[in-house]
Formats: structure tokens, sequence, C-alpha cells
């Protein structure tokens, strides 16, 4: 059974050109596992010293 | 693979040769971003868009410097009418490899095709206006603005699903189903479209069922039954011939149609073509504004014109008028002229000295000009004083002291040295009975000729005036 304003609700705007830079720019902060992983190599060291 | 700490190539080891750090994390984190790659791509192949879709973001979060997989998500973005995000993706890949990377060939390829870029633009801003529509409940433009945008970019799978959405929702299933089954053959694996579809199919199956059994019903052309031993075949009434109804319901049809178009579509040309007047009218609004501007300042050079050529003309006339520059060169020409002449005498150079004015000599005689006047006047001063004396002596023996005090003036005018002039010219005011006058000529020669034979007779003349 289809819902049309439940349905509604999943539909996002999609990305304009002038939103692109702001996009790119959360991307490239965006955290990744392997970057978790170095952090807590890092705080593993600070305690080890 | 290399390592996280030093960058040294990873062995099959599970720590770092070079520095020694435990890699083993690191190791599981990689392949595990490798195989949701390895994934991504198998999905890509059999065009599950969606599904590699959502394994390749995965794969980012593992590793966001995977290029591969962000070329990828990129592409697959692009496949299904999201160019931005598409752009969004090769850019950053780009960024994190700029050496031998495909993404900065799929960003030229776009952004070299102007009509394209500009395409994809229009798109997107319309499947958000659509989608904003929808929000506002205006599900009929929505669906016209969404179906400019299938036009503009086929393959937007998003905006195929809005409008199926659409067409559910007004029943419509055939169209619904045109649309999911398009955007399907773009994206095999997504969700929403495999949803809508079923949905879509039920609803046309159980329209299909309740045909088939009208279908029946109808065919069933006669009723028998039997009245004793008579058997009795009543005819049904067949499906009605097309006729005025269906004429009726055309009309009905063409009128709801007329409503649409007036009701929904025409307000938003009117508002269109309303805004398309108003710029027009704005562009025209500044265009007269410039006009206006150039017409005041040719005005006001017009004015500096008209004050320049008053000047001129003010110029022109103080070099010609009665007292202009040229009437008096002329005079003075005249007068060289008559100097430099045998034939006429002290008095013509005069005449015409005499007609240039001392304001002029005063105030506006250049330096050459005052020196042949001076000139002409110290030239003919002696000849002139004894013809101006001569006549003055004449008049004042006639008794015509007005022309004897002019003459003897202009004589001892000439020359000052000529004492008999400034004597007869004293006595010429006393007889005509200007006695101030002939005083103070008289005071004259006495201060200036003290021991001529004129100054004692000057002495008497002043004691009976005093007397």
């Amino acid at each position: 059974m289809i819902v049309f304003e439940e349905e509604l609700k999943k539909f996002h705007k999609s990305l304009e050109i002038d939103d692109a830079e702001k996009d790119i720019y959360e991307k490239n902060d965006e955290k990744d596992v392997v970057e978790v992983l170095l952090d807590v190599a890092k705080n593993d060291e600070g305690i080890v010293e | 693979m290399e390592c996280f700490n030093c960058g040294c190539v990873l062995t099959e080891l599970d720590y770092c040769t070079n520095c020694g750090t435990d890699v083993r994390q690191y190791k599981k984190i990689i392949y595990t971003s490798n195989r949701l790659y390895n994934e991504g791509l198998e999905r890509a192949e059999v065009r599950d868009l969606s599904g590699a879709v959502r394994v390749l973001r995965d794969c980012l979060r593992f590793n966001k410097n995977h290029v591969d997989a962000r070329n990828l998500l990129g592409l697959i973005y692009y496949e299904t009418g999201e160019a931005v995000e598409a752009l969004s993706e090769w850019v950053v890949s780009a960024n994190i490899k700029a050496d031998k990377n495909i993404a900065k060939e799929y960003i030229g390829i776009v952004q070299s095709n102007q009509g394209r870029l500009d395409t994809i633009k229009t798109s997107i801003r319309k499947y958000n206006k659509a989608l904003d529509l929808c929000k506002q409940d205006s599900p009929d433009l929505a669906v016209i603005q969404l179906k400019k945008v299938i036009r503009l970019n086929p393959n937007y799978v998003q905006a195929r699903q809005l409008l199926a959405l659409l067409y559910i929702q007004k029943e419509e299933w055939e169209w619904a189903r045109k649309e999911l089954e398009h955007a399907l053959k773009t994206d095999k694996g997504n969700l929403t479209t495999l949803r809508y579809l079923k949905a879509a199919e039920d609803a046309l199956g159980e329209s299909a069922d309740k045909k088939k059994n009208q279908k029946k019903k109808e065919t069933k052309t006669a009723i028998y039954r039997t009245d004793g031993n008579e058997t009795i075949i009543q005819p049904v009434r067949g499906p009605e011939m097309p006729g005025v109804g269906v004429f009726i319901q055309i009309g009905i049809g063409i009128l709801i149609g007329v409503c649409v178009a007036y009701f929904m579509i025409l307000p938003a040309r009117i508002s269109e073509v309303r805004e398309e007047l108003n710029g027009k009218a704005q562009d025209y609004a500044t265009q007269i504004d410039e006009k206006n501007a150039d017409i005041t300042a040719l005005n006001s050079r017009i004015s500096e014109l008209e004050g320049d050529i008053q000047t001129q003309k003010e110029t022109i006339n103080s070099y010609s008028g009665a007292n202009g520059s040229i009437e008096v060169n002329n005079n003075l020409i005249a007068a060289a002229y008559a100097y430099l002449d045998e034939s006429q005498d002290s008095l013509n150079v005069d005449s015409y000295l005499g007609m240039i004015s001392q304001d002029y000599i005063d105030n506006s005689a250049s330096p050459e000009f005052l020196n042949l006047y001076n000139y002409l006047k110290n030239g003919i001063g002696t000849s002139a004083s004894e013809s101006f004396y001569d006549d003055g002596i004449e008049a004042y023996n006639t008794m015509d002291y007005d022309t004897a005090i002019d003459k003897l003036g202009k004589a001892f005018q000439y020359d000052p040295e000529n004492d008999d002039a400034l004597y007869y010219l004293g006595l010429a005011y006393l007889d005509s009975g200007d006695v101030t006058n002939a005083a103070a000529k008289f005071n004259l020669l006495l201060d200036t000729f003290p021991d001529s034979a004129e100054a004692e007779k000057a002495k008497k003349h002043l004691n009976e005036i005093n007397e």
C-alpha cells in the first residue's frame, strides 16, 4: 500500500550547482574509519609515553 | 598498500617492516573498503545502481581516499541524473589524486559542453521546484514540471519516481507503470521503483479482473426460461451503440481540459509573460533615463555655447562699433596718412586724432597704438598750434568767443610754450563773461611764464577781476 504523504517525505531535493562548493568541502572534511584508527593510534602512543 | 604511519609498502606481515607499527586493523579496514568497492562495481555492471551507490558510500566511509570508488560513485550519480552530485565526487577525487585520474576527464567532458551543463542545471532546478509544488499540494503543476524535467534528462530516476508517485496518487496506474519501467531501465535494483511498480501492477491486475468479469456478464445475449412446454428466449439488450452520449462525454472531456488549461496553465503562463514585460519595461525605463541624462547634458552644452556666442558678439562689437577698435584704428591710420601727405595740413591730422576718444587712449589702447598716436600728436604740435592760434585770434577779433576759446585752447594744448595763446585764451574767457576760467588761465600764465610780456598784462586783468 502506497501512502502518498509518507512516500513524499522520502524524496529529497537534488544538489544544485550553487550548493556544490559546500558539498565538496563537507566531503573533504568527513572522517573515515582510517582517520579514526589513526586518532586512536596517536592516543595510544600518548598514553604509552 | 602503504603504512599509514610512515608510508612504507606493507608486506603480508601484521606490522610495518620499516617503523614497526601494528597494521592489522588498518589492513582490515582497507580490505573491507576494497571488498565494498568490488561489490559496488559488480552491482553497477548489472545496473543495480542504487545498490551500488549504497555499497560505494560504505566503502568511502571506510576509506574516503578510495579514488576508484569515488569515481564510480560519480559515474553512477551522473547516469541517474544527479549530475551535480557526480561533479562533486569527481572534484574531491581529483583533489585526492591529481595525476592519472579519470575524474579530471569526466569533469572536462561535462564542463566543455555548456549546452549540456545548462540542461542539467535547468532539469535539477525544475525537479526541486516540482518537489516543492507537491508539498504545496499542487500536484497538477508538479506533473507538468516533471514532464519537462524528464524531457530534458530522461535518466533522472528520482524525477520519474516522483512523477509515478503522482500518477499513483491520481490512480493513473498505466502512466505510473510506464514511468517506472523507464526508471527501471536505468536502475534495475531501485527498491522504491520496484515497490511503486508492484503497487501499479497490482492495481492494474485488479482492474483487469474487473473488466474480465464485466465482459463475461455482457456476453450473455439472451435469457432462457421455460413456461410450461415452451421455452422462452428473451434477448438481453446488448451494449448501446455509440451515439449522442459518447459525443457528450467527449465534449465534457474537452471542456474539462480547457478548464484545466485556463485555471492551471494559463495563470503560470500569464505570470511568465508579465515578468517578461516587467523586465522589458525596466529596460526601457533605464534607456529613457539614459536619454534624459544625454538631453540634459546637451542642453547645458547648448547654454554654454550660447554664452560663448554672446561673448564673441560683444567682442566683435567692441572691434566694429563707433568706438570700436577697428574704427579707432582707422582714424589713427587716416591721421598718419594725413600727416605724411604734404597736401594736407596739420589740422586734418588733428581732426582724425580728435575722433579718437580719450577714454580709449586711457583704457584700451595698446602700447603700439599709443606710440604712433603720441608721435603724430608731437609731430603736428607747433604747426597745429600756430594754425589754431591764428584761427583763435581771428575769432576773438570778430568777438566769436566760443570759437576763440576752442581754437586757442587747442593752440596751447599743441604747444605748451605758446604763452600768447594762453593769454588770449584768458582774455576770450574774460570777454565772454567767464571770470573764473579767465582768472585760472591768467594765474597759470603768471606761474608758467612769470617773466613774459603777457605776464604783466595778465596781472593787471587779475587785479581788475579781484576788484
